[in-house]
């Protein structure tokens, strides 16, 4: 296996008197996708809340490219969910007042790029996820997977290094749910990304090149033969 | 670099966010605009006082008597001041003669108008013009020759005139020779009661605004919260978002600003259609102050933003979601205690001092503020309170008080608004219905209906004899006033005495089986000397009263044994102290003064009492009519009362509504929030009857509460003011009923408005997760 990018060690998250995640680990190399799989509350999601800094560990380390996330102030953790990772969640993270376009190109402003050049990049993410159709619409007026494929977009376009995707297809009917996840993969190995997928569905799993298992916030790595 | 621009994007977003959003962030931002731009029209308003002020007192006094002792080359204007009513509008006249060619001219006219000329105001000119003037031609039949400048005609629509009279002006005692005029040294001011009502109306009227202002900004509180964590999601810093949080709310800030300046624009056009205060203002005069100018400007769009910072301060927003710290805070009730004592404590402070001074007006501001900011900062403890003890009851009633125990504080804020609002309006009314009392007003116990018409006696049988003439009068009874002094001295204490015959005290008076020779003491409201006290009668030397050094005594007079007590309505026009018949004076001489005749009148129409004036017009300045409570139409003062009386109610509705949307979002917010708790209770079986009465008693409870701490409140600080403005309380328990059911009708209606979105929320389908 090649050096990880992105590495849990012994990681412990409690929610109260709750431990989602007690003594925890995977790792995640450059252009890997990774299921995190496990029955609801194993502490999947917490999982990956943690790997991407949102979260941070109780006990144990995350590292990135090298770096402690847990020791990171939150200016330079802000910086790299903008700059490096991309997220794809069931629902809620698309701004409702923003077009469709306008939020795929939001990472970008927020990082000071120029309005022009940010929806530029952004209508060549939509196209390439085949939703320029929608790119003046809100996205309360496109349905859940256009939706979701424009959330896939705006993970992608700042060239992120690693993807989260928390059940992104968890609000999708099968035939969409197949189309988002082969979109995701697919533009994602192309660019390079390495993408954490989290999922209790062995059909999305199957678009991994690995599976791990979270079950009582322990973690246990299956490879695929 | 970076840096600026990334300041520059972030406002951007947030601009975006503020006006581009769907339909809740467009009502958001519309209400939001709305209260801010209201907000910012009456601060601008009052920002416009002093100038406005300013611009009166430099009418005002543009036009003095300069110098009055004789200035060497300059012909002498001789001047007597004659007034007249015009359907209740005070008409001042100058009589003026000119007594050489090198005469001074006052300002705002070109040539001083010869005899049978007149120079008249722009509004009197207008007045005379116009069929409606038709009565009072007769009293200015002069020609035309000249319309004052307005830089000397301190209001509007002001009705005055120089009259052009002959060379016997010169010899008339009461005309003064003017040798300048000068611009200058008059000053204006707002009387005590009016400043405190301002004050007290722009409080009340603020304070509804900043809490519509507060509750507007709830709206879609939940998507914005989702908003801000998906902007962190995708790596905004904490600090990042909220900038852009602060930009949303500085839209607002500045859509309302500017807003809120065109409105001010837009009604100031109207100003000189407007009387206040029995004010009227001109346009140009309308220019509020530059300096709050920009501190409005700066000041307006800075507070959104600190609002919307103060707003996160306990608030982390995190990309999964947006954490509020909030700790189960005990409300306590002694800091809430403190500020109504403390204002209750001001206010008692002033009784007795001198009204109208600026400590006086600061602390009586300060007290009348605290007292009412008081009403909505304890409004939440005691709903709490109330609410925490209820127990038992129907379901729907289960249902409101479980809700209010776990949060009563936001409704019971906005209510707060509803209740500053309803306690300032009943101070008001109270304070209104008190000093109408004096007044006059409809609506306040009448005088008797009758016409008094003071005339030198040189002139009193003429002028008798012109009034019996005329249809309307039935009958008249001459008065006689005089002071009479205890010593010589300049500040010798002194005691009127009106002096009327039997017949006269017969028809004016309760008294019967009067006697010549008899005296009365009237009422007990002023010391009355002792019997036996000798009174002496000082007549003036300066006709003009500038000197009162300069008196001769021309008789005395001993105040006779067994004056009795008798109590005259404060309504008739007697001098206090003494009531005597001509055969109690012994002989004595009183001072060569003007006599007052009571025209006795009986029901007469405004056109009688017009035509009245008309029949002595003759006599110029030398009589004066004064009619109480004869005209169907009101007078200036009483004018004024009303429209104070009715921007008050008006001010109290417009208030009252504001504050009832305020409800109505407070409502909205909550049903959409507990959108799926409700479905669940629905689906459960829970009737949408229950539900719907739940709400109301939600609303209704703190409500309840408000309208009794206002009415409380109210009355309370209207009785301290009306303490320190030496008035007699008097409460307008019907206004009290009307605002309190208003109130009461305000929860009813916003429970009936949410129904619909309260069964479109109790479907079913709102089960669904997404």
């Amino acid at each position: 296996m090649t050096e990880p990018l992105l590495k849990a060690d012994s990681i412990v998250k409690s929610f109260g008197p709750t431990k989602a995640l007690d003594s925890a680990s995977m790792s995640v190399a450059a252009g890997e996708v990774v299921a995190v799989m496990g029955p609801s509350g194993s502490g999947k999601s917490t999982m990956l809340h943690c790997l991407a800094g949102i979260l941070a560990p109780d006990a144990g380390t995350v590292t990135y490219a090298g770096r402690d996330l847990g020791a990171m102030p939150d200016v330079p953790r802000s910086t790299l969910r903008r700059t490096e990772f991309g997220f794809v969640f069931q629902f809620g993270q698309l701004v409702p007042e923003l077009t469709c376009v306008e939020n795929v190109a939001l990472p970008l402003r927020l990082g000071g790029r120029k309005r022009r050049d940010a929806e530029a990049l952004a209508r060549e993410w939509l196209a390439r996820l085949e939703v320029d159709d929608v790119a003046a619409k809100r996205p309360g007026e496109v349905s859940g997977g256009q939706g979701q494929r424009v959330a896939v977009a705006r993970a992608l376009v700042t060239g992120p290094k690693v993807i989260f995707a928390d059940e992104p297809t968890g609000a999708l009917d099968s035939l969409n749910g197949e189309h988002v996840m082969r979109l995701l993969t697919d533009t994602a190995r192309e660019s390079g990304a390495a993408v954490i997928l989290v999922t209790h569905e062995a059909r999305v799993a199957a678009y991994s090149d690995r599976e791990v298992i979270v079950r009582d916030g322990h973690t246990r790595q299956v490879e695929f033969a | 670099m970076r840096g600026m621009r990334g300041w520059v994007n972030d406002l951007a977003l947030g601009v975006r966010l503020a006006v581009g959003g769907g339909r809740t962030s467009l009502a958001r931002f519309v209400l939001s605009t709305v209260g801010i731009a209201v907000a910012v029209a009456l601060l601008l308003v009052a920002a416009s006082v002093g100038t406005m002020v300013e611009g009166y007192q430099a009418r005002a006094s543009a036009n003095t008597i300069g110098e009055n002792k004789p200035v060497e080359g300059v012909d002498p204007v001789y001047m007597q001041w004659g007034a007249t009513q015009y359907r209740g509008e005070s008409i001042d006249a100058e009589y003026v003669y000119a007594s050489g060619p090198h005469h001074p001219v006052p300002h705002g006219m070109k040539e001083l108008p010869g005899p049978g000329e007149l120079v008249v105001s722009p509004g009197l000119a207008d007045l005379l013009a116009s069929p409606d003037g038709e009565l009072l031609k007769p009293r200015f039949p002069g020609k035309i020759v000249g319309i004052l400048d307005t830089s000397v005609v301190p209001e509007p629509g002001e009705l005055a005139a120089y009259v052009g009279a002959d060379a016997g002006l010169m010899d008339n005692l009461n005309a003064m020779p003017v040798y300048t005029f000068d611009a200058g040294g008059g000053e204006y001011r707002l009387g005590p009661e009016l400043l405190v009502l301002i004050l007290i109306g722009s409080v009340v009227l603020l304070l509804p605004v900043f809490i519509f202002v507060a509750s507007a900004s709830r709206i879609a509180g939940a998507e914005r919260d989702r908003r801000l964590s998906a902007l962190r999601l995708v790596g905004s810093g904490s600090r990042q978002v909220r900038r852009i949080a602060a930009a949303e709310s500085l839209v607002s800030a500045l859509a309302g600003l500017v807003l809120g300046g065109a409105a001010f624009l837009v009604l100031r056009r109207f100003a000189e259609d407007v009387t206040l205060f029995n004010t009227k203002v001109y346009v140009s005069d309308v220019v509020p102050d530059p300096v709050l100018v920009a501190v409005i400007v700066l000041a307006v769009p800075a507070l959104g933003v600190l609002t919307a910072l103060f707003a996160l301060r306990r608030t982390i927003i995190e990309p999964l979601g947006v954490v509020r710290y909030a700790k189960p805070v005990r409300r306590r009730l002694w800091w809430r205690l403190a500020l109504i004592v403390a204002g209750a404590g001001l206010l008692v402070s002033q009784i007795g001092r001198h009204q109208g001074s600026t400590s006086w007006g600061v602390a009586v501001s300060a007290g009348t503020a605290l007292l009412l900011v008081g009403v909505p900062v304890l409004l939440p403890w005691l709903v709490e309170r109330v609410a925490t003890r209820i127990t038992g009851g129907p379901s729907s009633w289960q249902l409101a008080i479980r809700r209010l125990q776990l949060d009563s504080g936001t409704s019971a804020r906005v209510v707060g608004g509803v209740a500053v609002v309803l306690a300032g309006a009943i101070t008001l009314q109270a304070i209104v219905a008190s000093v109408q009392n004096d007044v006059g007003v409809p609506g306040a116990p009448k005088a008797e209906p009758g016409v008094e018409v003071s005339a030198s006696e040189e002139i009193l049988d003429d002028v008798i004899a012109d009034l019996e003439a005329q249809p309307s009068v039935r009958g008249t009874q001459i008065m006689r006033f005089a002071e009479g002094y205890e010593g010589d001295g300049e500040d010798s204490a002194s005691y009127g005495l009106t002096v009327l015959d039997c017949a006269g005290i017969t028809k004016l008076t309760p008294i019967r089986g009067c006697t010549d020779g008899r005296a009365w003491t009237i009422n007990d409201r002023e010391p009355a000397p002792r019997p036996g006290q000798q009174l002496h009668f000082r007549q003036y030397d300066d006709t003009n009263g500038y000197d009162l050094s300069e008196f001769t005594t021309v008789g005395s007079w001993t105040v006779p044994d067994g004056m009795k007590p008798v109590s005259l309505p404060e309504s008739t026009g007697f001098y206090r102290s003494m009531l005597v018949t001509p055969g109690a004076l012994h002989g004595a001489k009183l001072p060569h003064d003007d006599a007052t005749v009571n025209v006795s009148v009986g029901d007469i129409s405004p056109d009688d009492e017009e035509r009245l004036r008309n029949a002595i017009a003759a006599y110029g300045p030398e009589v004066y009519v004064y009619a109480h409570d004869t005209a169907q139409d009101l007078s200036t003062g009483q004018r004024t009362f009303v429209a104070v009386r009715n921007s008050l109610y008006a001010g109290s509705i417009l208030t009252l509504l504001l504050a009832g949307v305020s409800l109505l979002v407070l409502a909205l917010e909550h049903i959409r929030e507990r959108r799926r708790p409700l479905a669940v209770l629905a689906a459960s079986g829970v009737q949408r009857g229950v539900l719907a009465r739940s709400l109301l008693w939600q609303v209704a409870l703190p409500i309840a509460l408000g309208v009794l701490v206002a009415a409380a409140t109210g009355i309370g600080l209207a009785a301290l003011i009306l303490r320190l403005t030496e008035e007699t309380l008097s409460i307008d328990w019907a206004g009290v009923g009307l605002l309190s059911g208003g109130a009461a009708l305000l929860s009813v209606l916003v429970t009936a408005m949410t129904l619909p979105f309260l069964r479109s929320a109790t479907r079913l389908t709102s089960l669904r997760t997404e």
